[in-house]
């Protein structure tokens, strides 16, 4: 593996993260309701295979731009003078194939003419955006980087394989310029396209488009045939994007405060802390109450770090991501005292509508 | 014990061994990550994603060979 890294000091200048928010659907799915539901899996079985014990499902009329506004509400309710030139979104499950849920989160937000985008990175979803919305921010901008999903849409109910795994979410972070040094101190990410179809929906794009047939083989849910492949492979990209990371930026893992890694399941974290030799208080887990939330789980667990106190000023957060693709990424982030101020604001307890 | 008695002895302790060692191995994909995990801390290799293979995993046989190959 070799990550494209970017260092925001290296050019003079700094990004760093003013404040982060997530949102999860009121909805939570249980083993139980999903054995109920028809799921070819027991409550018993799901727990060992994947440490996952339930999950958040969107309701009927909510769609990705939904949760992804929010997790940006809040994100921007934590900030005394809020503000966004630009907005990126990363999702592999947009309301519409066109246009983008960027755009419909644009308006919902009220941003005026910030440009926005989506893009898609699968479960390193956040790790991407936070790395485009760094190079912005180093020019100048304040961007919100946002990863949202809804992959309840996309699960196929019968398959056992995946079934269980994935809920749905939000998190978003407000990424403005500052000093060099301060805040968002790396980011390195990698791409690896053999791994193009290691998880992944056959049906539903220009490659296999929608008919009644995709649908009736349920071609347009996620598929994943090389599940120990995918298993290994998961572990290998954060590892391996971690060391890497760590080693251009001069730090170990005993340097850092808290990893909080993609969290595909509680077996994969198990793993990931046994070869990384990661004590247990330094593994941030949320996978057995959220399940795997894409490209979202990583902003959502580091807005969960921050707001449960397990972060102190000063201190250095690994994010860390891999999926899908294959894609894996890595960001060393330095909090300060500012982020710490914003996530004790607590935007849920003035708002009526439920999440994290 | 040899290294093919030992890797039917992890096996059978997750899934029903087949009849005979070159006999493919019916096992849900998910046990392979177990007995993968398991091969890592008997034998003190570490399996990689890539070697995650039906050449290397299809069977008992297989799996002996695969572990012989890595500990030269």
């Amino acid at each position: 593996m070799s990550l494209r890294i970017f260092q925001p000091s290296s050019l003079g200048r700094g990004a760093r993260i003013a404040a982060t928010g997530s949102y999860l659907p009121a909805h939570v799915v249980t083993n139980a309701e999903l054995a109920r539901r028809g799921a070819p899996l027991t409550d018993d079985e799901i727990v060992r295979l994947s440490g996952i014990r339930s999950r958040h499902y969107a309701a009927d009329d909510e769609a990705t731009s939904d949760l992804a506004v929010q997790a940006s509400r809040r994100a921007l309710e934590r900030l005394a003078k809020p503000r966004v030139d630009r907005l990126y979104l990363a999702t592999v499950s947009p309301d519409h194939p066109s246009p983008s849920a960027a755009c419909i989160a644009q308006r919902a937000l009220e941003l005026g003419d910030a440009p926005a985008m989506d893009l898609t990175a699968s479960c390193s979803g956040f790790l991407y955006a936070l790395d485009c919305a760094a190079r912005a921010a180093v020019c100048g901008e304040t961007v919100l980087a946002v990863a949202a999903d809804v992959r309840s849409r996309f699960i196929d109910p019968l398959d056992r394989a995946t079934c269980a795994l994935f809920g749905d979410g939000a998190g978003a972070a407000v990424v403005k310029p500052c000093k060099p040094g301060e805040g968002i101190e790396a980011i390195g990410l990698f791409a690896d396209g053999t791994g193009a179809r290691s998880v992944y929906v056959p049906a539903g794009g220009s490659r296999e488009p929608a008919t009644a047939q995709t649908v009736a083989t349920r071609r347009h849910t996620i598929r994943m045939e090389e599940g120990p492949q995918v298993y290994l492979a998961a572990v290998e990209g954060m590892l391996a994007a971690a060391e890497e990371l760590l080693k251009a930026t001069g730090r170990t893992f005993d340097d850092v405060a808290l990893v909080v890694p993609h969290q595909p399941n509680r077996r994969i974290l198990d793993r990931l802390a046994k070869l990384a030799r990661l004590p247990e208080e330094k593994l941030f887990v949320n996978v057995d109450r959220i399940g795997n939330v894409s490209g979202a789980t990583v902003a959502i667990a580091f807005d969960e770090a921050l707001r449960a106190g397990r972060l102190k000023e000063d201190e250095e957060v690994l994010l860390l991501a891999a999926g899908a693709g294959y894609t894996a990424g890595a960001a060393l982030v330095r909090i300060d005292a500012e982020l710490l101020a914003a996530s004790r604001f607590d935007p849920a307890a003035t708002s009526s509508s439920a999440g994290t | 014990m040899s290294t093919l008695d030992t890797v039917r002895e992890i096996v059978a302790e997750h899934a029903d061994l087949p009849g005979r060692d070159d006999d493919p191995l019916q096992v849900e994909s998910f046990v392979l990550v177990v007995v993968a995990e398991a091969l890592e801390d008997r034998f003190g290799i570490r399996v990689a994603a890539r070697e995650m293979r039906p050449e290397n995993f299809g069977t008992i046989a297989r799996i002996a060979a695969y572990v012989e190959g890595k500990r030269a």
